[in-house]
């Protein structure tokens, strides 16, 4: 199983687009503090309670200790991490669904989907990937990857669990070109 | 996203593994500048067509700019200002001028000021540097819809950061995390600000004002005499303190502390034990323990400590102790610090 797939430099590049977007602000003093949510005209949204950890990034961060966060809901809702288990809440803190204690991270919505490392049973510190649309439901017939990017502009590059092949996926899940023969390994 | 977004992959190579990079339209290389987008020629900044009547001559000074030396601009169906450059004809020197639709230059005349020096337009609000006739400066977003001052501010120091029509105080912490301690509209209407129960309070003494509403204190450099001062905060959440001084912290203190769930102590070099209380407190969850190298027996007092949950700290204990302790404490998450964590 290979060890990473990110995507580069998406991240610094796509926080700093995001003002342009109806959003909200996560907010606390302290990361003893739970989050409160409001928006751009300050209006309280939400209180997440201490310990309860957002979501913002598109890849996994080993540890988190931001203060401050600007998050797009308008699509889809929000993971967030207590503990070992993972829910979506919606813009108005209403949990929209408990997510499966086998996934131990999610990403947050993109272009239809969230993206979840799923542990993997036979070797620790492992995972596969997997999609989940905006409810929390196991997208593309439940397919893991051993590998798995966010999509971007409608196409995702993974590596199924089913073979050593990387593929460029469409946003329904379909190969629309198997890369295997330019990329080693 | 960005038009050259690129997935960096892991793949094993020879042996070992290796960044190898693709594009969205399947191409990949070791070499990220490999995969760059061709250059394209920088797009040219427009007016938007608000049916505003814009005077020639700015259309002119502006036309065929780049977008990235695109002059900033306020404008409307009825109105518009336009930030330009101009030389003076003798000095050579340039100066910001604010310009309205009928390239007249906008005069201000801002309560106590006697010089402006005109620096940015953002949203609606054109930001000005006041200079009084004593020489003080302060800064004034002045609205350009009502053409009224707005927010005032005496200094617009780096840890302000203005992002659309918002105006955020914030600092960084260490690994650059940002905490916003206010929000104010550019207007001058504050949207965002702490309550006492937010608030972290860096001392004793300011903290008293707020009793009982404070949740949160971080003291630093304390003698461990001065945390009898903590019976006054019944509805304490989080304490940490950072280079406390003493051997003992004062038992009477913590007994009080009924809803604390986060003690953090970190750099009390003399520091030998902690008080029995603290074993009693139900509420307490986390104990984070860094840098006191003379805390003693450590692993009896947390078996004891029945509410805790995650204990993060530097100390050291030997399997037959940890054991024991998980036996006991079958929730309890222990985290040993190999580096120093942020707060």
């Amino acid at each position: 199983m290979r060890p990473i797939l990110l995507l580069f430099p998406l991240f610094l590049m796509g926080v700093s687009t995001l003002w342009s977007q109806p959003q909200i602000m996560l907010l606390r003093q302290s990361n003893e503090q739970g989050f409160l949510g409001i928006d751009d005209a300050g209006n309280h949204l939400f209180e997440l309670p201490p310990g309860h950890e957002p979501t913002v990034r598109q890849d996994r961060e080993s540890i988190r200790l931001g203060n401050f966060y600007k998050v797009n809901l308008s699509e889809g809702g929000l993971p967030v991490q207590y503990g070992e288990h993972y829910y979506l809440m919606d813009i108005k803190g209403n949990k929209i669904a408990d997510l499966p204690d086998s996934l131990n991270w999610v990403s947050p919505f993109q272009e239809g989907y969230f993206r979840a490392y799923e542990r993997y049973e036979n070797r620790r510190n492992a995972s596969w990937v997997v999609y989940l649309d905006k409810t929390g439901k196991p997208c593309f017939d439940g397919q893991r990857f051993w590998e798995g990017s966010p999509f971007v502009s409608g196409v995702a590059i993974v590596q199924p669990d089913t073979a050593d092949d990387w593929l460029l996926i469409d946003l329904t899940g379909h190969p629309i070109a198997n890369l295997s023969d330019s990329i080693p390994g | 996203m960005p038009e050259n977004g690129l997935w960096e992959l892991s793949v094993k190579k020879d042996n070992r593994y290796v960044s190898w990079y693709v594009r969205r339209d399947g191409a990949s290389s070791a070499n990220y500048k490999d995969l760059r987008a061709p250059e394209v020629p920088q797009p040219i900044g427009d007016l938007p067509n608000t049916g505003l009547a814009v005077h020639p001559t700015i259309r002119e000074r502006i036309g065929g700019m780049p977008l990235f030396f695109f002059p900033q601009f306020y404008q409307t169906a009825t109105k518009g200002y336009y930030l330009l450059e101009d030389q003076h004809p003798e000095s050579g020197r340039k100066k910001l001028v604010v310009y309205n639709h009928l390239y007249e230059p906008l005069e201000l005349q801002l309560p106590g000021g006697t010089a402006y020096q005109n620096l940015e337009i953002r949203a609606q609000y054109l930001l000005i540097e006041k200079i009084t006739s004593a020489g003080d400066r302060s800064f004034q977003f002045f609205d350009l819809e009502t053409l009224e001052p707005g927010l005032e501010v005496s200094q617009m120091p780096y840890n302000t950061h203005i992002d659309g029509d918002l105006l955020f105080y914030q600092t960084k912490g260490i690994f650059d995390q940002i905490t916003v301690h206010k929000i104010a509209k550019l207007d001058g209407q504050v949207i965002y600000e702490p309550s006492a129960a937010a608030t972290v309070f860096k001392d004793i003494a300011s903290a008293k004002i707020y009793v009982p509403q404070v949740r949160e204190l971080h003291l630093t450099n304390i003698p461990f005499f001065d945390l009898l001062s903590l019976t006054s905060f019944p509805d304490l959440e989080v304490l940490m303190i950072d280079q406390g001084h003493g051997l003992r912290l004062p038992a009477e203190a913590f007994g009080s502390l009924t809803k604390l769930r986060s003690l953090r102590i970190k750099n009390c070099a003399d520091l030998e034990s902690l008080p029995l209380e603290l074993q009693n407190l139900s509420s307490l969850e986390i104990l984070y323990i860094q840098d006191c190298p003379n805390l003693k027996a450590m692993d009896i007092f947390l078996q004891k400590a029945t509410a805790l949950r995650l204990l993060r700290s530097d100390l050291r204990f030997t399997p037959a102790q940890r054991e024991r302790l998980q036996a006991t404490h079958p929730q309890l998450v222990i985290e040993e610090l190999l580096a120093v964590q942020g707060e």
